[in-house]
């Protein structure tokens, strides 16, 4: 299991990315899926960095590991009010032009790219957990 | 890290964009947009061919950009998307608010109607 804990902020993107890219080939995970996982990490992480800490700054943390049945999981934590965003309207992607908003989309995209989400409070943290297939079968 | 080329081609402006459009790059693809936004919105091709990742603060800029010309009669066209970057606008239902075309003639046709 590794663990990557940085400041919550947009300069961190990069170096979550390279993280998770790194531990993703580590466990063998098909490099097709690579940009699913990156773009899944990068919606969870700028929700962070926008709702977690939109008055204070703070640290935000990815654990990358293994699961038994084959998947490649993250587990991303902040330190944030609680916040569940699997619980969030889903937007309207089928509203005309003039009534299309954004928000809510990036969880939108987050749910139909990973295979398993989750998300818990665990005392001061909030923690969601996304689970890829290693395979695009 | 996201690269744009500007040119003129058929009298419409083509942006040709490579590398990611996060939540760190799409400011400066915003900026490019507003200043034709500035200029009257006109004709607008966007290249997509080296893009290798969107995200949802991408796809906010031509959802921003497309409300503001639309009244304007701006036209906005987008191609030659690769597979994982159309998936992301087909999943947010961007596929039926925009015009998307796999080749840049198409695109460019659908601006000079």
């Amino acid at each position: 299991m590794q663990v990557l804990r940085l400041p919550a902020e947009l300069e961190s993107l990069e170096r979550f990315r390279e993280f998770v890219a790194a531990e993703a080939a580590a466990n063998r995970v098909d490099p097709s899926l690579l940009p699913k996982i990156e773009l899944v990490i990068e919606e969870i992480l700028t929700n962070q960095i926008m709702h977690a800490y939109k008055t204070r700054g703070g640290e935000a943390e990815v654990t990358c590991f293994p699961r038994p049945d084959g998947c490649f999981c993250l587990q991303l934590t902040d330190w944030g009010p609680p916040f569940d965003p699997l619980k969030q309207d889903a937007p309207d992607t089928s509203a005309p032009l003039e009534k299309r908003r954004i928000g809510g989309l990036g969880i939108h995209l987050v749910k139909n790219m990973a295979d398993h989400l989750e998300y818990h409070r665990d005392g001061e943290k909030n923690v969601l957990t996304v689970c890829f297939k290693k395979t695009n079968k | 890290m996201l690269q744009i080329n500007e040119s003129n081609e058929s009298d419409a402006a083509v942006l040709s964009i490579a590398g990611r459009l996060d939540a760190v790059t799409a400011p400066d693809l915003e900026q490019k947009l507003n200043a034709l936004v500035a200029s009257g919105c006109g004709k607008v091709v966007v290249d997509f061919e080296r893009l290798d990742m969107i995200v949802s603060a991408g796809l906010r800029v031509f959802l921003a950009f497309a409300k503001k010309c639309r009244k304007s009669g701006g036209r906005i066209a987008l191609c030659r998307m690769q597979p994982v970057v159309f998936d992301v606008f087909k999943i947010s239902g961007f596929t039926e608010i925009l015009a998307i075309f796999p080749t840049r003639e198409e695109a460019l046709q659908s601006v000079n109607p």
